[in-house]
C-alpha cells in the first residue's frame, strides 16, 4: 500500500518515521525550547530533511564537544524553516513557519544559531533573520571561527578527495570555501581537482537533484582521478550521491565525516548503511527490531523508506 | 445553563472544513465522512490554521507542522503533543448547534 497521504502531513511523517529509525544513540535534541530554563549560547537548528542523516548533526555536537563547547540542537517537522510550504508556494504559511522557528530560537537566548541545510539559511534570510538577536549562519562558518582550535586536534587522515560544492550565490560561495579551509586544515588529506564536481542550484535537492549524467559524469571523473572518496558540503548532496558508491566504488562522505576522522571521533553513518543495501525489502529487514519496538505499520514505513531513501 | 449556540443549518456544513467565529471564538466546524465536529480554529502548538488541514478519517492535520489531532479522540494529539480543543456539537431540526462551554483540551501530554 502506498503513501495516499496527502502532502505536509505525508513529508513530515515521513521525517519523523525514518528520522527516528535511523537515530543513532545519543542523538538529542528539543522540538520546542521551553519558556525558561534551557538558554544556551550556540543552537544548532537541524532542519527537518537533516534527521535522515543523523550522523551530521550528532557529529556536528560531537566536535563542538571537542572544544568545550555545549550546544543545544533543535530539531523536528515543529523547526521546518518553511521549505516546505515555499516548495508548494503556500507563501503565508512558509513566512509564519519562518516566523514561528526564529521566535522559538530566542527562549534559548542564543548568541548565535547555526543551520546544517542550506534551504533554511535562505528561508530565514529572506524572513528577516538579522532582525532578531542573534547571529545566524550555515554551520560550516561556526568550524571555520573554530578551526585553529580543531587543527591542533586533528591527526592524519590520508585520504584521496574530490570536494563537490555549489556555487549558486555568495552565501553557497562561502560554504564551499568553508568546506575547502576545513579540508586543507586536515593534515595528509590530498585534494584532488575535479572539473565536473560542482552541483545545480542551492544543493543536490531530492525536488531538484543533479541531473543523471553530471552525477555519472562525477563519479566517472572522482574514479579516474583516483579518489578514495567524495566529499560533500551539505546533508542532501550526500543523500542524493552515496548511493553512486555502488557503481563507482567511491565512497561519499559529509564534510563532517572527514572532521571527525581528523579527530578521532567515532560515527556510523545510517542512512548510507540502508541506501547501500539497495532495495526496501533490505532495508525494512535491517530497521525490523525498532520498527517492531516503536509499533509501526510495516506497508507505511515501507512507502515511507521509498521516499527518503531512495528517491 | 444552556450553551449552546446555533452556528447555522447542516446545508451551511457540507463535507470538508468550514471557519465560523461565535463571539470572539473562531471554531472549524468540519463534516468528515458526514459526522460533524467543531474544535478550535488555531492548532495549539503554534497558531497554525486548522481550517486548512489535511484530512485522513476523522484525524486532522494542522499544515505548519503536522501536529495530528484524532477528532474521535477529543482532540488527542497522535504523537503525543498538546491536544486540541474540540467542542460536543448537536443537529436539531435541520439547525447546527454547538456547546460552547463543553471545550474539551487535555493538557501536553508529552
Amino acid at each position: 500500500m502506498a503513501d495516499q497521504r496527502p502532502s505536509y502531513t505525508a513529508i513530515y511523517e515521513t521525517v519523523r518515521t525514518i528520522g527516528r529509525l535511523l537515530a543513532p544513540e545519543g542523538l538529542h535534541y528539543l522540538t520546542e525550547i521551553p519558556p525558561e530554563g534551557s538558554e544556551s549560547e550556540l543552537v544548532i537548528h537541524l532542519s527537518c530533511m537533516a534527521h535522515y542523516t543523523p550522523n551530521v548533526p550528532l557529529l556536528a555536537q560531537r566536535i563542538l564537544a571537542k572544544l568545550g563547547l555545549q550546544a543545544l540542537i533543535v530539531g523536528g517537522p515543529e523547526n521546518c524553516c518553511g521549505e516546505l510550504h515555499k516548495h508548494f508556494k503556500d507563501h503565508d504559511l512558509e513566512k509564519q513557519t519562518a516566523k514561528i522557528v526564529m521566535s522559538g530560537f530566542r527562549r534559548a537566548k542564543p548568541r548565535k544559531v547555526v543551520s546544517i541545510c542550506p534551504d533554511c539559511d535562505e528561508v530565514f534570510g529572506a524572513h528577516g533573520v538579522g532582525r532578531y538577536p542573534f547571529q545566524h549562519t550555515n554551520i560550516s562558518d561556526l568550524f571555520i571561527e573554530h578551526l585553529d582550535r580543531l587543527k591542533a586536534e586533528m591527526r592524519p587522515v590520508n585520504v584521496r578527495i574530490v570536494p563537490h560544492f555549489h556555487t549558486i550565490n555568495a552565501a553557497r560561495q562561502r560554504d564551499a570555501q568553508n568546506m575547502m579551509s576545513i579540508l586543507n586544515a586536515v593534515p595528509g588529506l590530498q585534494i584532488l581537482e575535479p572539473k565536473h564536481a560542482l552541483g545545480p542550484g542551492i544543493h543536490c535537492q531530492t525536488l531538484h537533484p543533479m541531473p543523471p549524467a553530471d552525477q555519472e559524469r562525477m563519479f566517472e571523473e572522482a574514479r579516474s582521478l583516483g579518489a578514495d572518496a567524495l566529499v560533500v558540503p551539505y546533508h542532501s548532496c550526500y543523500r542524493q550521491h552515496c548511493k553512486m558508491e555502488l557503481k563507482y566504488g567511491v565512497p561519499v562522505h559529509h564534510m563532517f565525516n572527514i572532521l571527525a576522522m581528523a579527530l578521532g571521533i567515532p560515527f556510523s553513518e545510517p542512512f548510507k548503511e540502508m541506501r547501500l543495501l539497495d532495495s526496501v525489502d533490505a532495508v525494512v529487514e535491517a530497521l525490523r527490531p525498532r520498527i517492531e519496538r516503536y509499533g509501526y505499520d510495516e506497508q507505511l514505513v515501507r512507502a515511507q523508506i521509498a521516499r527518503a531513501i531512495f528517491c | 445553563m444552556d450553551n449552546w449556540v446555533e452556528v447555522g443549518t447542516e446545508e451551511h456544513f457540507p463535507e470538508g472544513l468550514h471557519m465560523k467565529a461565535i463571539g470572539r471564538r473562531q471554531l472549524v466546524i468540519a463534516r468528515l465522512n458526514g459526522r460533524l465536529f467543531a474544535f478550535d480554529a488555531l492548532c495549539p502548538h503554534a497558531q497554525g490554521p486548522m481550517e486548512r488541514s489535511e484530512i485522513e478519517g476523522a484525524i486532522v492535520t494542522c499544515p505548519l507542522h503536522a501536529w495530528r489531532f484524532d477528532l474521535e479522540s477529543e482532540g488527542k494529539e497522535l504523537h503525543g503533543y498538546r491536544h486540541l480543543a474540540t467542542y460536543q456539537v448537536k443537529v436539531m431540526e435541520g439547525r447546527v448547534l454547538v456547546d460552547v462551554e463543553s471545550k474539551r483540551a487535555q493538557p501536553h501530554a508529552a
